[in-house]
C-alpha cells in the first residue's frame, strides 16, 4: 500500500502563496515556512522541513501533513494505528526554543491547534524527530554533517568497454564494466524505491531533417548489489531488427527510471555505439566510442 | 500531448518491390483506422487507410483487427537514387516502427561500386560529434544530488526543488462565479513580497518546471513578470500560466512572446457569449479577440523564425473550460471555438466537489447560480453524453483534449454520479 514513505514532494516540490506561506504540496497541507520573513533557500531546508523529510522517510504521518487529502497520508492512515496516547513531558524541553524553531508549531499555536509547543511535542513532536532544545538540535546537527559527507559522491558511475560490440544471432551484443564510484549502493529491482538498471537508449540520425531522435530503449537488471568500489560487468543486448536503415547511436548508462536520472555524472564521457544498417544489404556495422 | 502519442502503435511489416504491408492503431479510437502517410526525404507519396482485417491484430487485442495495410508505391517514387521511404499515421507525426525501410528496385550486384565516402565513414565522424554533444539534461545534478539526499537519509539538502508553483498574486480582476473571488472569500487578496528573494532569484535556477499561478490573475501582478523575464536563455524550465486573457492587449503579448513562458491555458469556461458573461462576468467578443491576437502574434513570430528565451521554441496556447450544468452542453462548441481560433488545444476540468464551496451562491439578475447543482455528478448521463460528443468532435477536428486525470474516474472523461 502507498504510504507517506512514498512521498517526494518535500525534496522535490516548493509552492509559495501570495501571502507568503511556503508548503510542499497541493494537497491541504499546511505551512512550513512564510517566505515574506525569511528568505526560501532557508524555509527549504529549515527545521520543519527537516523533520518533515525525516518523517516521512520513517512512514510517521507529520504535523503538516495531518489536513492532508494526498494518497500517501490516506494509505498511512489506513495501514497505521492512528489514536495515541500522550509522550510523557520530558524532563529537558525547552518551550520557547521549541515554539520558536519550528514554524508549523508556532502556526499551530497561533491558529488555536495546540496549548503549548509541550502540548504539541507529546502529541505528535515526540515521533517527527524534533529536538527538545538547542543543545540537541546541534548534537542533530553535526550527525547530518557526518552523514553528508559519508554520502557526498552520491550515486556516480564510471562505465567502459570490456570488448569491442558486436552482432551475433542477429543482435547487438554489448559488454560493459560499470564501476560504482559513487557512495551509495546499487540495487537492483524489487530491492528498495530505487531500482538501478544498465540501460541501453537508441537515437537514429535523420538526414533529410540533420537531427537525431529518440528511438527505442533497452533494459537489463543488475541481478545482485552493487556495493561503492564494486565493478560489474554487463551484456546489454540490442535486435537488429529494430535498427532501421541508415545511422543510429547506442548510449549505454546505469539510469534508475523511477527517479528519471543516469548515473553517469555530467562531465564524463559517455559510452557510445554508432551503429551503420546498411540501405542495399542489411549489413551491420558499429563503432565504438567513449 | 507526448502521452497520446506514446500510445499510438504499428509497424511496417514488409517492404518488397513497389509493396509495401504493415499495420497501424490508434487505442484512442480502437475500431477506428488511421491513415497511414509514405514519404521520401520529408516529401509524402502515397496514403493509405490501415483497414484491412488481420486475425493477428484482432488476437493481440488491437481494437477489431480491422488495422492492416498494403500498397504499392507509385513508380515515379522509386526511381533515382536510394530509395528509402518513411511511414507515419497521418497528422500525428508517430512513426511507425521498422521506419524508415527501404524500397523499389532489388540490390544492385556486388561487384558494383560503392560510393567513395560511405555511411560507415560517415559514421565514424558522426559518432565523435554525438559523443560530445550527448549530455545528461541540464539539472542532472541537482536530480542526482536528490536521490543521494533521499537514499542517504539526508534532511538538510543540497537539492534544490525541482518544481515550484508560485502564487505572485492572489488579486483577479474578474468575479467569476467558480471561484472563491466570485463570492468574497479573497477579502485578504496580495500580491507576494518578493523582497526576501536574491536579486537573481537563483533559489529557482535547479527549476524544470515552474507554475507562475495560483487563485490570482498573474498578468496583474510585477511579480510574475520579474520572474519571469529573470528566467535566462538554456534554463531548461517548462513554464506555465493560467489567465482569463482579459489583459492581453500588444504590449503584453510581446512581452509574453519574447519571453521563456512555454504553456498559457486561457480560461473561458463558454463557447457562448451569454454562459460566459453568467460565469465569468466580461465581455466574451474583447476576451476571443485578444487571444485571436495573442495567437496571430505567436504565429507571425515563428513564421518569421524569432527565437525565444528559454527553452521553449513555441508559446503552446491552449483554451480551458472547467465543465458544469451551466456549460457542458457548449462542450462540443467549445472545441470548434478551439479549432477557429487556430489554439493548440483544449484543457478540460470539472467543477470541483469541496465541503468549503458547497455553500456558494450567487445571483446574477434573474440567474442565479448555486455551486452545490453545478456539480456535473448530478447529471452523469447529460455530461458523458457531451463528453463523448465533445471528444467526438475533436477527433474530426483534430483539436488535442487534455483533461485533468484526478478529476475524471480512472483517469478517462467520465463522470460518476453520485450523492452530493
Amino acid at each position: 500500500m502507498t504510504t507517506v514513505r512514498d512521498c517526494d514532494y518535500p525534496w522535490m516540490g516548493f509552492m509559495i502563496w501570495a501571502n507568503g506561506a511556503a508548503s510542499c504540496c497541493c494537497y491541504g497541507s499546511s505551512p512550513v515556512g512564510d517566505v515574506s520573513k525569511t528568505p526560501p533557500e532557508s524555509v527549504w531546508n529549515n527545521s520543519t522541513m527537516q523533520s518533515l523529510r525525516a518523517s516521512l522517510a520513517a512512514g510517521v504521518v507529520h504535523t503538516v501533513c495531518q489536513s492532508g487529502t494526498c494518497k500517501y497520508v490516506v494509505g498511512s492512515r489506513a495501514s497505521q494505528q492512528t489514536t495515541r496516547d500522550l509522550a510523557p513531558a520530558p524532563a529537558d524541553f525547552d518551550e520557547a526554543w521549541y515554539v520558536r524553531q519550528y514554524f508549523d508549531v508556532c502556526d499551530g499555536l497561533a491558529r488555536g491547534v495546540w496549548s503549548s509547543g509541550l502540548d504539541h511535542y507529546r502529541r505528535l513532536g515526540h515521533r517527527e524527530f524534533r529536538c527538545r532544545n538547542q543543545r540537541e538540535w546541534r548534537r542533530s546537527v553535526q550527525q547530518q554533517r557526518e552523514r553528508a559527507s559519508r554520502t557526498r559522491a552520491g550515486y556516480s558511475a564510471t562505465l567502459s568497454w570490456v570488448q569491442s560490440a558486436r552482432v551475433r544471432e542477429h543482435t547487438i551484443v554489448m559488454s560493459v564494466c560499470a564501476l560504482n564510484s559513487g557512495s551509495i549502493a546499487w540495487q537492483p529491482n524489487g530491492q528498495g524505491p530505487t531500482p538501478i538498471h544498465a540501460s541501453a537508449e537508441a537515437y537514429r540520425r535523420l538526414d533529410e531533417v540533420q537531427r537525431t531522435r529518440p528511438m527505442n530503449i533497452y533494459r537489463r537488471d543488475l541481478g545482485a548489489p552493487v556495493e561503492p568500489g564494486q565493478s560489474i560487468t554487463l551484456e546489454m543486448q540490442a535486435p537488429v531488427d529494430d535498427f532501421p536503415v541508415g545511422r543510429s547511436f547506442l548510449v549505454v548508462d546505469l539510469v534508475s527510471d523511477p527517479r528519471d536520472v543516469r548515473l553517469t555524472r555530467r562531465g564524463a564521457k559517455p559510452l557510445v555505439l554508432g551503429v551503420h544498417r546498411d540501405e542495399w544489404t542489411d549489413q551491420i556495422d558499429l563503432v565504438t566510442a567513449g | 500531448m507526448s502521452n497520446a502519442l506514446s500510445l499510438l502503435n504499428g509497424f511496417v511489416d514488409q517492404a518488397n518491390g513497389a509493396t509495401v504491408v504493415g499495420w497501424a492503431w490508434d487505442p484512442g479510437k480502437p475500431n477506428e483506422p488511421v491513415v497511414v502517410e509514405l514519404s521520401r526525404n520529408g516529401q509524402p507519396v502515397a496514403t493509405v487507410s490501415a483497414d484491412r482485417f488481420r486475425q493477428d491484430l484482432l488476437d493481440a487485442g488491437f481494437g477489431n483487427g480491422c488495422h492492416a495495410f498494403e500498397i504499392e508505391l507509385p513508380l515515379d517514387s522509386l526511381d533515382a537514387g536510394v530509395p528509402v521511404f518513411s511511414a507515419t499515421i497521418q497528422a500525428t507525426g508517430f512513426e511507425l516502427k521498422r521506419s524508415p525501410f527501404r524500397c523499389g528496385p532489388p540490390r544492385p550486384e556486388r561487384d558494383q561500386p560503392r560510393p567513395a565516402t560511405t555511411a560507415v565513414e560517415r559514421l565514424n565522424a558522426e559518432i565523435a560529434s554525438f559523443s560530445r554533444a550527448w549530455t545528461p539534461r541540464l539539472h542532472h545534478e541537482n536530480r542526482l544530488a536528490f536521490l543521494a539526499a533521499r537514499e542517504g537519509g539526508l534532511t538538510e539538502i543540497q537539492a534544490r526543488p525541482q518544481w515550484f508553483m508560485i502564487e505572485t498574486t492572489s488579486h483577479c480582476n474578474l468575479k467569476c462565479v467558480i471561484c472563491p473571488h466570485g463570492h468574497g472569500a479573497m477579502e485578504n487578496a496580495s500580491d507576494l513580497d518578493l523582497s526576501r528573494f536574491s536579486r537573481d532569484f537563483d533559489f529557482l535556477a535547479s527549476a524544470e518546471r515552474m507554475q507562475l499561478f495560483g487563485t490570482g490573475e498573474p498578468l496583474l501582478s510585477g511579480g510574475f513578470w520579474e520572474i519571469l523575464e529573470s528566467i535566462g536563455p538554456g534554463s531548461g524550465v517548462e513554464v506555465s500560466i493560467n489567465s482569463n486573457g482579459t489583459l492581453l492587449n500588444q504590449e503584453r503579448i510581446d512581452r509574453l512572446l519574447r519571453s521563456p513562458l512555454s504553456w498559457i491555458s486561457i480560461s473561458l469556461d463558454a463557447a457562448r457569449p451569454e454562459t460566459y458573461r453568467r460565469v465569468r462576468g466580461a465581455d466574451f467578443d474583447v476576451v476571443i479577440s485578444r487571444v485571436r491576437d495573442l495567437i496571430r502574434a505567436r504565429n507571425a513570430r515563428q513564421a518569421a523564425g524569432v527565437s525565444r528565451v528559454g527553452s521553449a521554441s513555441r508559446l503552446e496556447i491552449f483554451i480551458n473550460m472547467t465543465l458544469m450544468r451551466e456549460n457542458i452542453e457548449e462542450f462540443p462548441e467549445f472545441v470548434d471555438l478551439a479549432a477557429d481560433l487556430g489554439a493548440d488545444g483544449v484543457q478540460v476540468c470539472q467543477l470541483l466537489w469541496h465541503k468549503g464551496h458547497s455553500a456558494w451562491e450567487t445571483k446574477k439578475g434573474e440567474w442565479k447560480f448555486v455551486y452545490r447543482d453545478q456539480l456535473l455528478r448530478n447529471l452523469p448521463d447529460k455530461a458523458n453524453d457531451f463528453i463523448q460528443q465533445g471528444l467526438e468532435r475533436a477527433a474530426t477536428r483534430r483539436v488535442p483534449i487534455v483533461f485533468d486525470g484526478s478529476q475524471f474516474e480512472r483517469s478517462r472523461p467520465v463522470v460518476q454520479g453520485e450523492e452530493v
